[in-house]
């Protein structure tokens, strides 16, 4: 059972096509990271599958359902990169406002992260640091009991130890309850420990999308001779190369390395950097000089 | 569920807890399985012990649930542990641990190479460089390991 | 740790979320129109114990037919001097657009930034991924303030009915039943025009959704409607189903109290002809050998009146219209939303 698909998804905003082409799916049972270039259309995307902005063209479905129907809004939580609260609430008004709007609520959950958390509920959400909002954002969005959460960069207003404990808890509802969730991110190091699907966006377009131990084992890092870094793109699918001197390093779409080159397993920070770098990854390279 | 500081999960069930290096570059479920395998060999870990819960070590070190899966199927296929559905994963035999009286013979051969690498004008880097070259190529790790038909040797993990 | 399932979102936790989120607009509303209620009715007291201190009385003489002339006492131009010093006309005269204008306030201050802050300040990305349907939701919030405010709006009109029975006096001329100050200072008329107010204000949020050119298009539009009412949609009405009469000079006919929606002059089987024209043609001189040259001309003068008993009807009338297009604005705001769900 596929989280989301989403088939020819384009969204125009007066000229520009914020997303384009958009073809995904992304099985059940993943955390999914979707990564990309600011204004690569991560934030359109995620707000299509919440259902708060309508597509141009194209089809998306979020558990099969149409995202904004009411199916779609009772199993789908989601965080947009805004944080939308009501601010001017108080912190128990707004949990309050949030149980009243939803069919299914788990306030032993809510009660109880808030109070771990020592979020005052008697302060206004609106006085609450960036932090302390996705915070409770996040305890809103989980109160709900979905089966799939939805991310915009939720953890950017977050201090380390805050981030590590929510990924930490974000995880352990995972584990526990079988939450699919689909976020996104500019801090590439979670991405191996937390991500087991990845979306590479580019300028609308879908660049990468597939599970992250299948990206782990078709590609390798490739070492060898500045010289033969040409003829090289004849033989595997080059994603990038860099040429220092007498050496190039290669990031190559294989899972064998070609005669005269020594190959390493990628990490998923390479990777990602690498298919960053070179949007067009084309199979034809342009080998770039390092700087 | 009532909400612990992390630190004191593990200690409940598992005489170990885990812990990551990000800088190490090497694959997380990997690391996991080397931190069973360090703790066997120093008797942190006997055989009936149980290793940490999965959804302990997700909240206590932000991993995904699937990793720590992972390394503990990785660790069964090994036949270190074993998991026991609805209770955990124990561990079943230790590794075959060399002698003492072996380790203290090796370690003199060790001492003896060092020796000569430093009359020869080899400082420490440099001989960190040449043991992890000869590891590498003696483990069969590398280019060697990701050949199709090898999917023990890659079972085992390439040396990053 | 299992999540307990509520029952059907309904209107009594909609009415929850509205005092929890907008307690401003559900206190302040009702508060502006319960302070003006209370104010009109102290002002009513203070006039009615001047009147019975003076040793006065009020009655509207053309509501009992008994008498042709307004009475305040029997020396009526001088009470009614006096009466004059004791109460302001723009006093009174502003008190009436004041009280008239809440409506317009309720919905310019409270209720178009109600929704249109939902969509211009994104929380309805919060708001639109909770369970609650967008339209339930609107619906659910918007009308229990709207509901609350109509009923603060008749316990407003019906101070301010009250208050004017007496304060009319203090108008030029007195006013008539039909003239307009009368027709709103009704709880009906107030009643109406909230509706229409807060109707306006739901459809101009949920279409131009930004806050500040929301407010400015309500204020364009309702002021409008406003004025519309009092000039054509009056005029129109009033005309509708009135009785024509021929006018005799000796003995005027229709009744006190009526309202004269034509005057027209007519030959015999002739058609109507423009009172100007004819007025135009008139000679100069004392009205009854106007009167003759009429009759020699075969022009007799018509009108067409709307006696009194008619004004209950016509009054209803023109609120029923102005809440069929409250039902029809809010018709519209709702289909809006499901058109146009999500930006």
């Amino acid at each position: 059972m596929n989280v989301i698909e989403t088939d020819g998804l384009g969204k125009r905003y007066r000229q520009t096509w914020a997303l384009r082409d958009c073809r995904l799916t992304v099985p059940a049972g993943h955390v999914a990271a979707l990564v990309g270039h600011n204004g690569a259309g991560k934030t359109t995307l995620l707000r299509i599958l919440a259902g708060v902005v309508t597509p141009t063209a194209g089809t998306a479905t979020v558990l099969g359902f149409t995202p904004g129907s009411q199916q779609a809004r009772d199993a789908v939580s989601a965080i947009d990169q805004t944080v939308p609260l009501y601010r001017h609430l108080r912190v128990r008004d707004q949990l309050a406002a949030a149980r009243e709007l939803n069919d299914q609520w788990d306030t032993d959950l809510a009660v109880q992260r808030l109070s771990s958390l020592n979020l005052m509920t008697s302060g206004k959400v609106g006085k609450l640091s960036g932090g302390q909002q996705a915070q409770l954002a996040l305890t809103l969005a989980l109160a709900r009991r979905p089966r799939l959460l939805l991310l915009d960069e939720p953890l950017a207003s977050l201090d380390p130890l805050a981030r590590q404990e929510v990924l930490g808890w974000l995880m352990t509802c995972v584990a526990e309850d079988g939450l699919s969730v689909v976020f996104s991110s500019h801090v590439i190091a979670e991405l191996e420990r937390v991500a087991t699907y990845l979306v590479v966006l580019s300028q609308g377009r879908v660049q990468v999308a597939a599970t992250v131990d299948s990206l782990l084992d078709s590609h390798l890092a490739l070492t060898g001779p500045a010289a033969d870094a040409g003829q090289l793109a004849g033989q595997v699918p080059v994603i990038t190369a860099q040429r220092t001197g007498r050496q190039a390093q290669v990031l190559a779409r294989t899972d064998t390395a070609p005669p005269g080159w020594a190959a390493r397993p990628v990490t998923m920070e390479e990777l990602v950097l690498g298919y960053l770098r070179e949007s067009a990854a084309r199979v034809l390279p342009r080998l770039e000089a390092a700087r | 569920m009532v909400t612990d500081k992390p630190d004191n999960f593990d200690d409940e069930v598992s005489p170990i807890a885990f812990y990551l290096d990000r800088g190490l570059g090497v694959p997380t479920y990997l690391q996991l399985v080397h931190q069973v395998d360090y703790a066997l060999r120093l008797g942190f870990l006997r055989a009936g012990d149980q290793l940490p819960r999965i959804k302990d070590v997700t909240r206590s070190l932000a991993v995904n649930p699937d990793t720590v899966m992972k390394a503990y199927r990785e660790l069964e296929l090994r036949g270190i542990a074993a998991g026991r559905p609805g209770v955990g994963t124990f561990i079943t035999q230790a590794p075959a641990v060399v002698g003492l009286k072996q380790m203290a013979a090796l370690q003199k051969k060790l001492t003896t190479w060092l020796a000569e690498a430093a009359e020869a004008g080899v400082d420490e880097l440099g001989m960190k460089a040449l043991f992890t070259a000869a590891l590498r190529d003696f483990s069969g790790g590398g280019a060697a390991s990701r050949l199709p038909g090898r999917a023990e040797a890659r079972r085992e993990g390439g040396a990053a | 740790m299992t999540a307990r399932a509520i029952k059907a979102i309904n209107v009594p936790r909609m009415a929850r979320v509205t005092w929890y989120k907008h307690r401003a607009s559900v206190l302040g509303i009702p508060g502006m129109f319960l302070l003006a209620a209370a104010l009109l009715f102290i002002d009513g007291v203070l006039q009615r114990h001047w009147i019975s201190s003076h040793h006065f009385t009020y009655c509207l003489a053309y509501a009992d037919h008994s008498t042709s002339s307004r009475c305040l006492t029997e020396n009526a131009p001088y009470t009614l001097g006096i009466f004059a010093e004791f109460v302001n006309y723009w006093r009174t005269e502003g008190t009436v657009v004041a009280v008239f204008l809440l409506a317009a306030a309720a919905g310019l201050f409270a209720g178009v930034p109600w929704v249109a802050r939902e969509f211009d300040g994104g929380g309805f990305r919060f708001t639109w991924t909770q369970s609650v349907s967008p339209r339930r939701w609107l619906l659910g919030t918007f009308g229990p303030l709207t509901l609350l405010a109509a009923a603060t709006a008749a316990i407003c009109g019906v101070a301010a009915h009250w208050w004017f029975q007496v304060a009319q006096f203090r108008l030029d001329g007195g006013t008539t039943p039909w003239g307009w100050e009368s027709l709103e200072m009704t709880p009906l008329s107030m009643v109406s025009w909230t509706l229409l107010a807060m109707a306006l204000a739901l459809l101009l949020g949920v279409t131009i959704r930004r806050v500040l050119p929301a407010m400015i298009t309500f204020a364009v539009i309702f002021g409008g409607c406003l004025v519309l009412a009092q000039t054509w949609l009056s005029t129109f009405l009033f005309s509708v189903g009135d009785i024509p009469l021929r006018v005799n000079y000796v003995n005027p006919e229709y009744p006190s109290g009526s309202y004269v929606a034509q005057t027209w002059f007519a030959r015999p089987g002739g058609p109507k002809l423009n009172p100007m024209t004819v007025y135009a043609q008139l000679p100069n001189v004392p009205q009854p050998q106007q009167v003759r040259w009429l009759t020699q001309h075969h022009l007799t003068e018509w009108i067409a009146y709307q006696p009194h008993s008619h004004l209950v009807w016509l009054a209803l009338a023109r609120n029923g219209i102005l809440v069929a297009i409250a039902a029809l604005a809010v018709l519209a705001s709702v289909w809006w939303l499901r058109k146009h769900p999500a930006e």
